[in-house]
């Protein structure tokens, strides 16, 4: 049901010369010394568990430790170990800088990387090089509640006017239609986004338009300005208004969960919170809609991927911990413990849960992407901030829509030059 | 009487401020400890009313999830050792540098100041390397160090300071009675040094405990983590679930808040010795 996902946007299927290649699943028993393999990652041990538990029982003779390091430390952590010549052996993440200092190791040449959906590849492939392999795919949609969607007779949106109806349905009977922690630069970034999925990807002719943004060919001020001055009809119509600036993500999450608010933009991370929060909660997601009518686009691609220390004190071992990660069971096992799906060719993705089910049709045609993670050298976080301090500037009335898109060409011409 | 009542007037007044000053201050503690004894729902969908079922287990599943002993006794090492190591070294420094006011002294001591201007990020990616070099990494005596040379600094200045005011006369009399210098440091000068002690104690240990980067940085095996590093360990990514974490700050701060009641009779005894001072 997947496999559309993961040959959407990218549109080429990757290196035909693995798909014929049986996983292989290496046993440390050849390996008689005792070794060491660290693995640091920003996602808690326990979204891991599975897979950890697994890669300790398939490679007995290694010793498998796995460092968490808060989201917000973790690049500083993680650069300060590898610019000290130290630091762990595998490493979540192809940060472009890390890649540009030479702190990873080039994994292209290994046989794993060809098991692999060039999708999945992508974002952690520069100038034809590929850095890391890819873990389980990571989504972003509308989560609504069912139970006030049914109790006013609404159903999902399919275009973005019908989005809009909606929040006024909504606030004709008294419910405030969405819920967004906009003090997070995240959910208006991805927003509007969504809808320049709708409108601009899904074009075939603007299938290179990421690679080309990245290298500075074209901007995004004359890409984007259409969808995004779409996507701006919800600030005038007071969808989304200044005081969410000061709301947390938490914030709006407990908002959503309390059934104070019928929408809320997130991934299916927070759903078990959510339902923690609220176990009456009946939750459905919807992608976001775009101008025509459709089915909607999902913000997502590959979540986080393994990469390789160059400097890694066990290279042989963390090569066949990432090899034996390249196969569907470990797959599965990354899958068990958060949901996404497998960019691995042949991997069993399972059914779909029944929350994301009126997200079947967009997932089944490949409607997951996320621009930012193929921008190349400008696929860090400092761009996609600077594109949601902008928004949020813009929401706060500072700046036009097109002064949004201009001011982040700049900011994305100065990080090019500064990687010069 | 109509200055009585002029003066009722006002008193109530700032009375009633201070009480909701007070009101404001409680609020977020009552929110806190009230908020580790509710389920999660209830917790969110009335934040801020007393449990209707009183929960334990949020601190049993926190002290289970933090493996709180072995985090607590971590913590509590290397405080203590980073705490008196940096008293000792500074009170030794700061006595040489009051008593034997030379030239090179003098120098020296402005030579140290300088260190309380220097961020530690700046420093980070030599002392990592410097830390690795000594094969100190993943071993708590690289954050003992850490902390003894970055908070040595701030310590000697305090110290230096508040022992210019003790009378020199007191070691002259003991060194005339045969005292040599560290008879006289340690029988007469430290015990006069106690308040500025108790102080720069109390502050020492407020940044060791609660310092969260240094030991993420160079402690990397789980167990050697220090109490702040479960406490992330044990949150959310993408969202937080009060009830559980909530009962780990609370784990996280009583030790500390126990040791400041203890701690804070020195500071004001401190004050009080300086403010009589014929």
């Amino acid at each position: 049901m997947f496999t559309a996902i993961l040959s959407a946007c990218g549109g080429n299927e990757g290196n035909k010369a693995g798909d014929n290649t049986e996983p292989t699943s290496p046993s440390a028993n050849d390996n008689t010394e005792k070794a060491t393999v660290k693995i640091i990652g920003f996602n808690k041990e326990e979204v891991r568990k599975t897979y950890l538990e697994l890669l300790r029982q398939q490679f007995p003779n290694y010793d498998i430790q796995y460092q968490f390091v808060d989201n917000k430390q973790f690049t500083n952590v993680v650069t300060t170990y590898l610019a000290s010549g130290e630091g762990p052996d595998i490493i979540e993440g192809a940060d472009a800088r890390w890649i540009a200092a030479g702190y990873l190791e080039d994994l292209t040449s290994q046989p794993f990387v060809s098991k692999y959906y060039e999708t999945g590849l992508k974002s952690s492939t520069i100038n034809g090089k590929v850095y890391a392999i890819p873990l389980q795919s990571w989504f972003e949609g509308i989560w609504y509640n069912k139970d006030i969607f049914t109790q006013h007779n609404l159903t999902p949106p399919k275009s973005f006017d019908e989005w809009m109806d909606l929040h006024d349905k909504l606030r004709a009977v008294g419910v405030k239609p969405q819920a967004m922690g906009a003090k997070s630069w995240e959910p208006m970034d991805k927003q509007a986004m969504g809808v320049a999925l709708n409108d601009f990807y899904s074009k075939p002719e603007n299938k290179d338009f990421d690679e080309k943004f990245g290298k500075g060919e074209v901007t995004l001020s004359e890409a984007w300005l259409p969808a995004f001055t779409k996507w701006d009809e919800t600030i005038a119509k007071k969808n989304l208004t200044p005081d969410m600036l000061g709301v947390e993500y938490d914030q709006a999450l407990d908002e959503f969960a309390t059934g104070k608010a019928a929408m809320w933009e997130s991934g299916p991370w927070a759903y078990d919170t959510m339902i923690q929060k609220n176990p009456d909660l009946k939750l459905g997601m919807f992608p976001i809609p775009g101008t025509a009518e459709g089915s909607g686009w999902l913000v997502g691609g590959p979540g986080s991927a393994w990469a390789l220390n160059k400097n890694a004190k066990n290279k042989d071992a963390a090569l066949k911990v990432l090899d034996f990660t390249s196969t569907p069971e470990a797959q599965a096992a990354l899958i068990k413990d958060s949901f996404g799906t497998s960019f691995l060719k042949g991997a069993d993705n399972s059914e779909l849960p029944e929350q994301y089910s009126d997200s079947k049709s967009a997932f089944d045609e490949g409607n997951v992407y996320a621009p930012w993670a193929n921008w190349g050298m400008l696929s860090g976080a400092d761009l996609i901030l600077e594109l949601g301090k902008q928004l949020q500037d813009h929401l706060a009335g500072g700046t036009s829509i097109e002064e949004v898109l201009k001011n982040t060409d700049k900011k994305a011409q100065e990080i090019r030059d500064s990687m010069k | 009487m109509k200055t009585l009542d002029s003066y009722k007037k006002t008193d109530f007044i700032l009375e009633a401020l201070l009480v909701i000053l007070a009101i404001g201050m409680v609020i977020p503690i009552y929110y806190l400890l009230i908020t580790t004894f509710k389920s999660s729902s209830e917790a969110t969908l009335h934040p801020l009313w007393l449990p209707a079922d009183w929960k334990f287990s949020g601190y049993a599943d926190a002290w289970k999830a933090m493996n709180y002993p072995r985090v607590f006794l971590n913590n509590l090492f290397i405080t203590v050792s980073s705490v008196l190591g940096v008293l000792l070294f500074a009170s030794l420094a700061a006595y040489s540098f009051a008593r034997r006011q030379t030239r090179l002294n003098n120098l020296t001591f402005y030579f140290i100041l300088i260190g309380v201007t220097i961020p530690f990020q700046v420093a980070t990616i030599p002392l990592f390397r410097l830390i690795r070099n000594l094969g100190l990494i993943d071993n708590p005596l690289s954050v003992i160090f850490i902390y003894i040379f970055t908070l040595i600094s701030f310590n000697i200045f305090l110290i230096k300071n508040f022992m210019n005011t003790v009378p020199i006369e007191l070691e002259e009399s003991a060194s005339i009675d045969g005292c040599g210098v560290a008879g006289t440091f340690f029988r007469i000068t430290l015990p006069l040094l106690l308040p500025v002690i108790a102080t720069v104690a109390i502050l020492n240990t407020l940044t060791t405990w609660n310092d969260f980067f240094t030991p993420l940085l160079f402690l990397q095996s789980r167990e050697k983590g220090v109490i702040l590093l479960e406490v992330y360990r044990n949150i959310g990514k993408f969202a937080v679930d009060w009830t559980a974490f909530f009962p780990m700050m609370v784990l996280g701060i009583a030790p500390l808040l126990l040791f400041y009641v203890f701690m804070q009779r020195f500071i004001i005894s401190g004050i009080v010795t300086g403010a009589v001072k014929g």
